[in-house]
């Protein structure tokens, strides 16, 4: 019959195309995702084996608009803060203090090491993918776009989502005693990543006396609290009088955002070209 | 008193896909566990002529399984514990097939080793993890809760770990990091510390340049040898003094995936594509170090000699996991075994003392078992028929009634099917389900049932709105198909009222309109197609109100803003676009969640920035806060 005979000539047609689709196309877009995922991987400079070769140093300065003197200067060095540098005017005061970082003290961003570590593991999954290595199915390509876009959109996600604490989470978080001179207990420091930009926020209390008027109703968590918030620690309870914000942005987290985006959109227009083909004959993935 | 209402699961001729993520076997070497990306645990009789039969599927966990592991010390009692994707955890007994504990942690584990030493602890036992978080967590076996954490100096994920356990020494946890630092924890002396929630950190640490650490063990026969695996090599080291005493590259194109011990300076080494290969490390007697710094000491080394490897068969599918299983024990196997992602299982026996060739070239040593729950389907004597096989015709003497999607109406008592080949059938559903399960006679031509005839290829989709939504006339049935068309069908005379066709490929899902629309809108239903678009579609007016085509990714969530008219639509890459409905024009694209873009089509205007939030369980809120948003602009070609 005529129809059938189309038919199967359309068929064959597809067939052919989709076995140039898993031979050249699919190896074209491995090769541009692992350009720029290793592009990614550098701009996080992970060092080259343990603890030699150490991440480069880049300092940023965090400040609040129009108040100069409420500064820090931050050195970040791969997915830890080696520095620190905390210029603060307390509104009650009027003092101007500082406070630093001791000498042999680093704080690990885990945010970057975890977005770090989700990149080299989509790099890892595209290894021993190149030219050489025939797919044989289509539903092999579409594992593998599925967990190495697994990987991207945890990155990508660690860096837009910055842990939610609660205050007594922060005043225990060890931040506090990681500094020279020591804190004064009235003041909590909370460093994050949010999308491309290093965060320092810095809370003073004031302490709750137990003859308060207020109704003491502790906050939940938050990326950032408010002045009003109220928590109990360390049997003190205490009220957030003052918040300050500063921020700066880290052009390599920038580039490293981009470089998600593109990777994942590449991996999707993949995972797409595959799935048209899977309507033209009953698809068995095996 | 709550009823409990037993549910039976009744399966057709093809067996459901597992494709296997996670594999192991029971110390008693009686069964089989497996886990699978669709999230299901399948548990598998072997037999001790190495027989693999299917015994039972569990069903509970909602995301990919990432690794299974023993829970208990098996012969007190049969548990395993498995772990997902999403952070899952459950502890299955796999004699009845309960599940014993269940929790969900905000952690992903890549593997997870039982620790239990009865005479220095009480409770359980514990759970040690690793995985796409910091060091090593200490969960208790028993309720699941996370007791505490082993830390390092220099925090980074785990790569790898072992317990060492031997006479000689106490028991330590041996740990490979992402950067290729060797860890060891003391677990024997930390016991009360751990217990005590004091900070436990490594004894020791020392970079080993290994990146890509895909296994460590500690060879319990010699007490001596730690075998590391990596991704291009493995390497034997001296756990005294972690010197290294021989390193074996991989074949270009190959990749190591893991490794075992199997008896003293002998090891097997598997590959990501299936392969393993059986090493006999020979000694080659004192020579010269290979550290210049150690000047002229001489220093032990030894060097690998291949003695059997295994192959796979050419119809294998990727990825692999494979295990192996050293039982010193009689009668009691050493095997290797594979899962793959087609859900095969292969097993290996491993002679007790593996030799070459008479020549001296590695020996094959042949698959024992292979076997799919398809072949388990396959073998059943007894095989239910398809709910409506007894309504199709038998072509070339094969069944047609490939059911591709179904929708119950209980209202009508109206089972509704969709076939592969584009017909849809409509039966009484009780009455189906009753005559086939409880009086066993034949239905040929007994129940009354119609035939739709309108999708030329496969039907992906059924929808009946008016079941949860009585503001939808109670004649519509809606059929999506992968032809691309919508029908809208009088369900009572089976007459076709409308077609839609979208031109986007099959359709994926028909989804009702929600409540708070406005009233004009309770003829609407939307669709999403294969090419990521979401069609709204007037069943009243038999008109497409907007076909929005510009989503890159899969959509995942669709909401309305009924005050302004716009439909909004989240996508798995947390991006959302928020259209409006009538003039079909994309009002706001928002990417991450804490940044905005504002298109405007067609106008060169600048808008007021609005700071879009939304959360996933809620769908998207529209905050109007003015503020000077940093603005990511990842802009491509199909936003102009």
């Amino acid at each position: 019959r005529g129809a059938g005979a189309v038919q199967s000539r359309v068929r064959a047609a597809a067939e052919e195309e989709f076995k140039w689709l898993l031979q050249e196309e699919v190896h074209a877009v491995l090769k541009q995702l692992q350009d720029i995922l290793k592009e990614a991987s550098h701009r996080f400079a992970l060092p080259a084996g343990g603890s030699e070769g150490a991440a480069k140093q880049e300092s940023f300065v965090l400040s609040v608009a129009g108040m100069d003197q409420v500064k820090g200067v931050l050195t970040l060095q791969g997915d830890a803060l080696c520095q620190a540098d905390l210029n603060l005017k307390m509104p009650r005061s009027n003092q101007l203090l500082h406070f630093a970082f001791r000498e042999d003290k680093q704080w690990k961003l885990q945010q970057i090491q975890d977005a770090r570590n989700h990149v080299n593991q989509a790099i890892y999954l595209l290894m021993n993918r190149d030219v050489n290595y025939h797919f044989k199915t289509g539903s092999e390509v579409l594992k593998l776009m599925d967990a190495v876009m697994l990987q991207l959109s945890r990155a990508r996600n660690r860096l837009t989502t910055p842990a939610i604490l609660t205050l007594p989470e922060i005043a225990s978080s060890g931040l506090t005693k990681m500094f020279s001179p020591a804190l004064p207990p009235d003041i909590l420091v909370n460093f994050y990543i949010n999308l491309n930009k290093l965060c320092l926020t810095v809370y003073q209390l004031h302490a709750l006396q137990p003859s308060t008027t207020k109704n003491f109703k502790p906050a939940g968590g938050s990326i950032l609290h408010n002045p009003g918030a109220m928590f109990e620690f360390g049997n003190q309870r205490y009220e957030v009088s003052h918040v300050h914000k500063m921020e700066c942005v880290v052009p390599w987290l920038n580039d490293a955002l981009v470089f998600f985006t593109v990777s994942l959109q590449l991996c999707q227009q993949l995972k797409d070209k595959i799935s048209v083909f899977s309507s033209y004959w009953n698809y068995k993935p095996y | 008193m709550r009823v409990s209402i037993p549910a039976v699961a009744v399966w057709g001729r093809i067996a459901p896909s597992h494709s296997i993520t996670a594999i192991m076997i029971t110390d008693d070497q009686q069964t089989i566990v497996t886990g699978s990306q669709e999230g299901q645990i399948c548990l598998w009789d072997l037999s001790s002529e190495l027989k693999i039969s299917s015994k039972e599927i569990l069903f509970g966990h909602t995301a990919s399984v990432t690794c299974l592991a023993k829970a208990r010390e098996f012969e007190k009692q049969p548990y395993v514990v498995s772990a997902t994707e999403n952070g899952e955890m459950c502890v299955w007994n796999v004699t009845s097939g309960l599940c014993i504990e269940k929790t969900k942690l905000p952690y992903r584990h890549t593997a997870i080793y039982y620790y239990h030493c009865s005479f220095r602890m009480t409770g359980e036992g514990w759970l040690l993890c690793f995985g796409e978080y910091q060091d090593v967590l200490i969960i208790d076996a028993k309720t699941l809760s996370v007791l505490h954490t082993l830390s390092s100096q220099s925090s980074d994920w785990i790569n790898c770990m072992c317990i060492v356990r031997s006479a000689r020494i106490q028991d330590s946890l041996v740990a490979v990091s992402v950067t290729g630092v060797l860890k060891a924890w003391d677990l024997s002396s930390s016991l009360t510390s751990i217990q005590e929630r004091q900070n436990v950190c490594e004894k020791e640490s020392k970079s080993l340049d290994c990146m890509n650490c895909r296994a460590i063990r500690f060879c319990t026969y010699t007490e001596r040898l730690l075998l590391v695996v990596s991704s291009i090599c493995w390497q034997v080291y001296d756990y005294c003094d972690f010197s290294l005493l021989c390193t074996e590259f991989c074949k270009s194109g190959q990749c190591f995936a893991g490794g075992e011990v199997l008896a003293a300076y002998r090891l097997i080494i598997w590959t990501e594509d299936g392969y393993s290969y059986i090493y006999q490390l020979l000694n080659s007697g004192l020579s010269k170090s290979t550290y210049p710094a150690d000047g002229k000491m001489l220093k032990e080394t030894v060097y690998p000699h291949l003695l059997c490897f295994t192959d796979v068969k050419e119809n294998k599918s990727f990825p692999f996991v494979m295990g192996f299983m050293n039982e010193r024990k009689e009668p009691f196997y050493k095997i290797l075994f594979s899962g793959e992602a087609s859900g095969r299982i292969t097993l290996w026996h491993v002679p007790d003392v593996p030799a070459s060739t008479f020549d001296g070239s590695p020996k094959e040593i042949p698959i024992s078992t292979t076997w799919t729950l398809q072949d388990s389907f396959n073998k059943a004597h007894s095989m239910s028929e398809g709910i409506i096989d007894h309504l199709c015709e038998f072509k070339d003497g094969i069944e047609n009634a490939v059911v591709t999607s179904s929708v119950y109406i209980p209202r009508l008592d109206k089972l509704v099917c969709g076939c592969e080949n584009g017909e849809i059938f409509i039966t009484l559903g009780l009455e189906t389900a009753r005559a086939r399960f409880l009086e066993n006679v034949s239905l040929k031509g007994n129940l009354p049932h119609k035939v739709l005839n309108g999708h030329s290829s496969r039907v992906t989709c059924l929808l009946y709105p008016h079941g949860n939504s009585v503001r939808f006339d109670p004649s519509w049935l809606l059929s999506g198909g992968q032809d691309s068309t919508v029908i809208c069908w009088d369900i009572f005379t089976g007459k076709i009222l409308h077609r839609f066709s979208l031109q986007s490929g099959p359709v994926t899902e028909l989804l009702r309109s929600p409540d708070n629309c406005k009233l004009q809108y309770h003829s609407v239903v939307c669709c999403v197609c294969s090419d990521h678009s979401v069609a709204v579609l007037h069943l009243q007016k038999k008109v497409c109100l907007l076909h929005a085509r510009k989503h890159l990714f899969p959509v995942k969530k669709i909401k309305y803003d009924p005050t302004e008219n716009l439909l909004i639509v989240g996508c798995e890459d947390d991006s959302v676009y928020v259209w409006e409905i009538e003039t079909g024009n994309i009002r706001l694209f928002a990417h991450f969640k804490f940044c905005l873009i504002v298109l405007v089509p067609r106008m060169q205007k600048q808008y007021e920035l609005n700071y879009l939030s939304f959360s996933h369980e809620n769908g998207a809120h529209l905050t109007r806060s003015k503020m000077n948003a940093h603005m990511l602009c990842i802009l491509n070609g199909q936003h102009d």
